[in-house]
């Protein structure tokens, strides 16, 4: 054994042994550090931009992604908090990244650049491989520096910038990097001769390439691509392999077809059919466009001026093959393109290569998907090849390597420049999207710039930018009037959410009637607005309109059954109109439904312990103290509770030790009455009378159960008994007026008030809040009286 | 072996010069000395100001045998012979200094902790270090070097793990570092002694089996283990030595024996019976449950996630061999363990004594003696020679050792941000007490705990403390303890009624309570009963004549009834006791205002202030200002 390990076998081979044996030099580490530094300097000012854009409803309103422990569970639950696609690996990066440090985009950038740069590293790693396999004999001395270049170029281009700056896109670049990981995986692993080995390379490849998939869909081309490099590099193109596999490789496509239609179902069709209803152009004007686009992308890759470069492109559709005169000929030039590659591929097959990766890669976002026409973002893996083209050129036309290096360097500070200065906007949020405005001033611009204002705070600008957003919607309503339904549904729909978050600036500056007549424009727009119904409500029950925020937020929970809030408000109408029972039920619906709100807990308890189920009450304030221990109102209610708890049993206690004491009796009985247990009082009362019969508290006490009772006649009947003991003293009649005044007779209830007010009756504080005098407060007596006290 | 033998060949040709490979000869001894003290002060600096929690409050804020002032041979020696868990003197003595510098402040007690830790880290390395070197651990042709490496590492992984911090920042448990750094001690002087035949090392080795069980009764087990290591390392498993030394081998388990006697008053199962009176569980539950008790040990050793690690772990009981049926695994699977050790103790010697190593060391705590469940600090011990077993795989299975430092670095930085993590609840009482709950949220001395600090009145939330009190009472009701302190904060919060009720009944469950006895007497004093009130005070004082604040109490009932000489001296008297009680500066300078002795009561009103500013209680300072301005703009 230890003879055969002194020559090693495999050494006869001199690639193997260079590509396996070492795989790290001093050159390799110096690229490394290079690249590092070209990364994250040109990155650097990104780091401070805030949440745009789509990042929005992604990230920052995005509750579910928003984890602040790390469990199985909670990583879980933000892999797939994701609104509309399944990208659950990015998602779940998020929801750490939330985790480690909150809403801070500091951290998620830094995530974002340092996946940008294993990109690089990887592409780095892939190219260098490529070049040192047999097929290119030429480059293998300087392959190092080759790859390099080219991921160099590829690292710092402006382009990338829309991948990388912009928080959401790191499913792009995520998906990206795994791609090119795997890709790097599936290189080593065809060219190792250990089988182990070989077989542990293509396993992790297969992992790398799942992480793709559930990054980005895009990334699904992936085995297209592997097939590409195997025919390309590992067969040599050789006819006779294709041929002689080709079957395998339909069974191989159709099967992983079958795969992606069996995970996503439906959905893909959807994707393809559905997508159309809401844009601007047809299937076929978008397949006629998009050649445009193509052709675009290349000239944006060769020139990627700031100037020319946008978030959102607004870029003219072709209605036919001439309509755009433009149509035609990048079809043509497509053609040429492919023609070449095909051409190419024996005698410059990396370029060849290059421009096939090119076209495949952008096939998915780029043909017949009903998504948006132009993406910046989408050039992120398309381009990864295209950096390899410069390189080649300058070093075959500037033999010697040192000088051949320079005006690559050169082009790299160039690219590096550009993408420092597009990065100057994206740190800055604002600066990115009036630049948008400048550069393509539709609707969707001014709500992207006055969404980034109003959050930035800078509230009357947005407002001014919401209103030349919605000017401009309204125009193209008008200028379209026969435009498709759908699209028009959707225009309205972002007009409606323009009015919704205008209105909130309004009511956030205190302009409550400016608020309400946003809202109502919202709703006319788009009648099931659960939000703006839910905002409009509490509008409402702010000034004092309960009964009609009660029907708008029916109306929004009709429109969305699952608003917790809207539930929780119902709660609080309900709880002011005193139909505590019904307060409790949309409460307890509330928190069925989100169970961590802690004003929703504390408000019921409020309304439990109204009731006098105490217990309960103590349950959930604590439940609101666990969430918010900050509250005081809370603490202090809690408190509260407990102190009446301990009076009860301070008051059972003492009538077990006195049972012959009939005052306990009556104390005990004011406290039930006061939190509605009047029946459990009724039984003190009439035990603490059968004690002392004819004591007039208790006899006071049993009229004022009787009259929460609605048993009038009997409440009379104790009242006067009462009145009548006491020789007519000011409480007994002032209790007297109480009782007659929530029957509706308001004149015997003055009589009463009239003559305990001679009696020395000033407490006319009282008199304006208690309210069973509620009845009393428009008689003459009263207005003239209440003035004067 | 052989895979490693290749690589490192592969990896000794020249290779260009690359720069990953330039042989830098690593001194890992001076590296170890440098690094594993700032080590542990990075990653304990966060806990420096960590409060007493726990057991500390016991052992050392209210051990007073240990608070003493003046350091002289008889008043030690008597504080030592006093103190709570007098067998563990060597840790008291050491509590004892540490009040002697810097009285109760937890700074000192923290830096002691980490340099303790520190230290044993070394010493980790230094042992693993020779051991990996003898020529029959069956390593093969280690190279020092290599040796070095291991040692290194495997010592390092230990000093960050996370499970470490119940031993380090918590401060009481520095008696099981302590023990944890003598045993170490213990084992390298015996090598060394038996390496170099000097007979003072062997003495040493004594001495630090002495003061390792006098930190903490783990200690005890030194002897089995270098026993069994004299067996498979020095004597090659030899047969013969066995049967020569069996009468030795008698001796020493007579010996163990013999201070299980000792330690039990002569009656070893009478005391280890009484003791089960005051757990849930009897011997056979106990036994049982630590076989899967075991493994959960293993599984945090390798595994330690700061979520899953917990002061105060509520462990399910197994009731029998087959409930719950992952007792019966466990069972099995730990006979296996053994036997696997065993068998592979001729061609595996090291991995075979990491798993004995695993078991002796966890003998004691995790057997039939009745102490709690688990607790994570009976791992430090342990959990050594288990890492090593981790280390060494990770250096067999990468190809060249460079591979395996990377490996062993990554691992490091995980552990680090574990511990670093885990140091941030250590670091706060209130988030220690939170983390307990939420991991272990129906036993009932966190439930305790938790209602304690939420009473605190730095944070205040008074009602909430009621009601978990009352959750705690529902799980244990014969709880003087929680009894007392919810009786107090039912009084104070105005809920006298219920309040006098939990004191009564904490007075009926425990008589002997002189904190029960003041809380009574507090509360009467306050509801105006004077009379009943001094009568409490004098009960708590008949208990615990030392116990300041009976003292103090007993001059406010005094100075209630008019006797505002004799309130002075009582009160005069808790101030010498202590001096720190801010109350007390407060109230006995409020006293010698009223008796007109100005220039007293500026002093101790001053004295107030610093100490209510020093503990950050902001009302209280700002009332004592107040209160000096007022006598300062009149004299």
């Amino acid at each position: 054994m230890s003879n055969q390990n002194k020559h090693p076998n495999h050494n006869s081979d001199p690639i193997q042994a260079q590509t396996n044996g070492n795989p790290i030099t001093n050159l390799d580490i110096a690229w490394l550090v290079i690249l590092f530094l070209a990364c994250f300097i040109a990155y650097w000012p990104s780091l401070t931009g805030p949440f745009v854009f789509d990042d929005l409803h992604n990230i920052f309103y995005n509750t579910p992604l928003q984890i602040t422990n790390l469990s199985p569970e909670t990583l879980w639950q933000a892999a797939f908090s994701n609104p509309d696609f399944f990208r659950p690996l990015p998602m779940a990066s998020f929801g750490v990244n939330h985790y480690l440090h909150g809403l801070d985009t500091q951290g998620f950038h830094l995530v974002n650049i340092s996946i940008h740069f294993l990109a690089g590293v990887f592409l780095f790693l892939f190219i260098r491989k490529t070049f040192s396999l047999p097929a290119f004999g030429q480059y293998r001395k300087n392959a190092a520096h080759l790859a390099a270049f080219s991921a160099l170029l590829w690292l710092v281009h402006p382009i990338q910038t829309q991948s990388v700056a912009y928080i959401v896109q790191r499913m792009n670049s995520m998906a990206g990097m795994f791609f090119i990981l795997s890709l790097l995986f599936y290189a080593y692993g065809r060219t190792t001769p250990d089988k182990r080995r070989s077989l542990l390379l293509l396993t992790l490849s297969a992992v790398a390439a799942l992480c793709a998939f559930v990054s980005k869909e895009n990334a699904l081309v992936l085995p297209l691509v592997i097939i590409l490099f195997e025919w390309f590099f590992i067969r040599d193109l050789s006819t006779e392999w294709l041929l002689r596999h080709w079957w395998k490789i339909a069974i191989g496509a159709g099967a992983f077809a079958l795969l992606i239609w069996i995970v996503i179902g439906d959905d893909i069709l959807h994707w393809i059919g559905n997508g159309y209803d809401i844009r601007r152009f047809t299937l076929m004007e978008r397949v006629f466009t998009e050649w445009r686009v193509v052709v675009w992308y290349l000239s944006l890759m060769l020139l990627p001026l700031t100037s020319r470069m946008n978030l959102i492109h607004d870029f003219s559709v072709s209605q036919s093959l001439f309509s755009n005169w433009q149509t035609l000929p990048a079809l043509g030039l497509i053609t040429v393109f492919m023609v070449l590659a095909f051409a190419l591929a024996k005698k410059h097959r990396l370029i060849s290569f290059a421009l096939l990766w090119f076209f495949i890669t952008l096939f998915m976002e780029s043909s017949f998907i009903g998504l948006e026409l132009v993406f910046e973002h989408r050039l992120y893996i398309p381009s990864m090849m295209l950096g390899i083209l410069p390189v080649l050129m300058m070093f075959r036309l500037i033999k010697q390597p040192v000088l051949a290096a320079i005006p690559l360097l050169c082009l790299a500070m160039a690219l590096s420049y550009a993408t420092y200065e597009r990065n100057l906007l994206w740190g800055d949020g604002i600066k990115l999207m009036e630049d948008c405005v400048a550069k393509n001033p539709g609707a969707r611009s001014h709500y992207n710039l006055a969404h980034t204002l109003f959050l930035k705070g800078e509230l009357q600008r947005s407002i001014d930018q919401y209103e030349m957003g919605l000017l401009g919607d309204r125009q193209t309503l008008e200028n379209e009037p026969d435009m498709q339904e759908s699209r028009k549904q959707h225009i309205q729909n972002r007009m409606a959410e323009a009015h919704s978050t205008r209105a909130a600036i309004l009511y956030g500056a205190g302009d409550y009637n400016a608020a309400m007549q946003g809202y109502l424009k919202a709703l006319l727009l788009m009648p099931d607005y659960d939000l703006a119904l839910n905002n409009l409500g509490l509008i409402l029950a702010k000034t004092g309109n309960i009964s009609e925020a009660v029907q708008y937020y029916t109306k929004a929970l009709d429109a969305n059954p699952d608003r917790a809030d809207t539930l929780a408000n119902l709660g609080d109408a309900q709880s002011a109109l005193g139909n505590l029972e019904q307060a409790v039920s949309w409460y307890s619906q509330s928190l069925a439904l989100s169970p961590s709100t802690a004003w929703v807990h504390a408000n019921l308890a409020r309304v439990l312990v109204n009731q006098g189920d105490f217990q309960k009450g103590v349950d959930h304030l604590m439940e609101a103290l666990a969430l918010n221990p900050e509250d005081q109102e809370s603490q202090n209610a809690l408190l509260t509770v407990l102190k009446i708890l301990n009076e009860i049993e301070r008051l059972e206690d003492a009538i077990k030790a006195q049972p012959n004491n009939a005052v306990y009796y009556f104390q005990l009985a004011k406290l039930w009455e006061q939190h509605k247990k009047l029946e459990q009082a009724v039984r003190l009362c009439e035990q603490g009378l059968a004690l002392a019969p004819g004591y007039p508290i208790g006899l006071n006490q049993l009229g004022q159960i009787r009259m929460d009772q609605g048993r009038f006649e009997e409440a009379e009947g104790l009242l006067k008994q009462t009145a009548q003991l006491l020789e007519e003293n000011i409480p007994s009649l002032y209790n007297l007026a109480c009782l007659y005044a929530r029957q509706g007779n308001t004149d015997q209830a003055v009589e009463y008030l009239k003559a305990a007010v001679d009696k020395g009756f000033n407490a006319w504080d009282l008199l304006r809040t208690d309210p069973d005098m509620a009845n009393i407060r428009d008689t003459e007596y009263y207005l003239s009286h209440a003035r004067n006290g | 072996m052989q895979v490693g033998r290749i690589s490192s060949k592969l990896n000794s040709k020249p290779l260009g010069g690359a720069l990953l490979d330039s042989k830098v000869q690593v001194s890992w001894y001076d590296l170890a000395l440098v690094l594993f003290p700032i080590l542990a002060w990075g990653l304990y600096h966060g806990v420096l100001h960590g409060p007493f929690v726990f057991d500390d409050l016991a052992q050392i804020k209210e051990n007073y045998p240990l608070h003493v002032k003046e350091f002289g041979f008889v008043n030690v020696l008597e504080g030592l012979r006093t103190s709570r868990l007098s067998g563990r003197f060597v840790a008291n003595f050491s509590f004892m200094l540490n009040y002697w510098f810097g009285g109760l402040d937890t700074y000192g007690f923290h830096i002691v902790n980490i340099g303790v830790h520190a230290v044993t880290g070394i010493l980790v390395f230094y042992f693993l270090r020779i051991t990996l070197l003898l020529p029959t651990t069956s390593l093969g042709d280690v190279s020092r070097n290599r040796a070095s490496m291991i040692a290194f590492w495997t010592a390092l992984l230990w000093l960050v793990h996370p499970l470490a911090t119940q031993t380090t920042s918590y401060i009481v448990q520095r008696m099981n570092g302590l023990s944890s750094l003598f045993y170490i001690g213990g084992l390298l002087c015996y090598i060394h002694g038996r390496i170099r035949r000097r007979k003072l090392l062997f003495a040493l080795c004594g001495l630090c089996f002495i003061l390792s069980v006098g930190s903490k009764e783990i200690g005890v087990t030194l002897p089995v283990v270098i026993l069994l290591y004299e067996w498979y390392f020095f004597q090659d498993l030899s047969s013969t030595w066995v049967k020569r030394g069996l009468p030795w081998l008698v001796a020493a388990f007579l010996f163990v024996f013999a201070f299980g006697f000792v330690l039990f008053d002569l009656h070893p199962l009478a005391g280890i019976a009484d003791y089960y009176r005051i757990r849930d569980f009897n011997v056979m539950e106990r036994i049982l449950t630590q076989l899967r008790v075991v493994w959960f040990y293993v599984s945090l050793i390798l595994f330690p996630h700061p979520g899953r690690l917990n002061l105060e772990h509520d462990f399910p009981l197994s009731h029998s061999l087959f409930d719950p049926l992952s007792t019966f695994f466990s069972f099995v699977s730990l006979l296996a363990l053994l036997g696997f050790a065993v068998g592979i103790a001729k061609k595996h010697r090291l991995f075979s004594f990491c798993i004995l190593w695993f078991f002796i060391t966890l003998a004691l705590e995790s057997s039939f003696i009745p102490l709690e469940l688990v607790f994570e600090h009976r791992t430090y011990l342990p959990s050594i020679m288990l890492v090593l077993a981790v280390v060494l795989l990770i250096f067999r299975a990468s190809r060249n050792s460079k591979t395996a430092c990377i490996l062993c670095v990554c691992l490091a930085l995980f552990l680090c941000l574990g511990t670093l993590q885990r140091n941030q609840v250590w670091a706060d009482q209130f988030a220690l007490m939170s983390d307990c709950l939420k991991k272990s949220p129906h036993k009932y001395r966190v439930l305790y705990n938790y209602a304690k600090a939420l009473s605190d009145d730095r944070v205040g939330r008074y009602g909430e403390a009621i009601v978990y009190y009352r959750r705690a009472l529902e799980k244990d009701p014969e709880n003087d303890k929680a009894h007392n302190n919810l009786g107090v904060l039912l009084a104070r919060q105005g809920m006298v009624h219920q309040g006098l009720k939990h004191l009564h009944k904490s007075l009926e469950l425990q008589p002997a309570n002189h904190k029960a006895h003041l809380n009574l007497g507090q509360v009467l004093l306050d509801a105006g009963e004077t009379v009943q009130a001094m009568a409490c005070f004098e009960k708590a004082l008949a208990l615990e004549p030392r116990y300041a604040p009976a003292l103090h109490n007993l001059g406010l009932a005094y100075e209630a009834m008019g006797d505002r000489k004799k309130a002075a001296g009582y009160m005069e008297e808790a101030l010498v006791l202590a001096p720190g009680d801010l109350r007390g500066q407060y109230n006995y300078a409020l006293l010698m205002n009223k008796m007109g002795e100005k220039g007293v009561a500026l002093r101790h009103f001053r004295m107030a202030m610093d100490l209510a500013q020093k503990q950050g209680l902001k009302d209280f300072a700002a009332q004592a200002r107040a209160a000096l301005a007022e006598l300062e703009g009149q004299s």
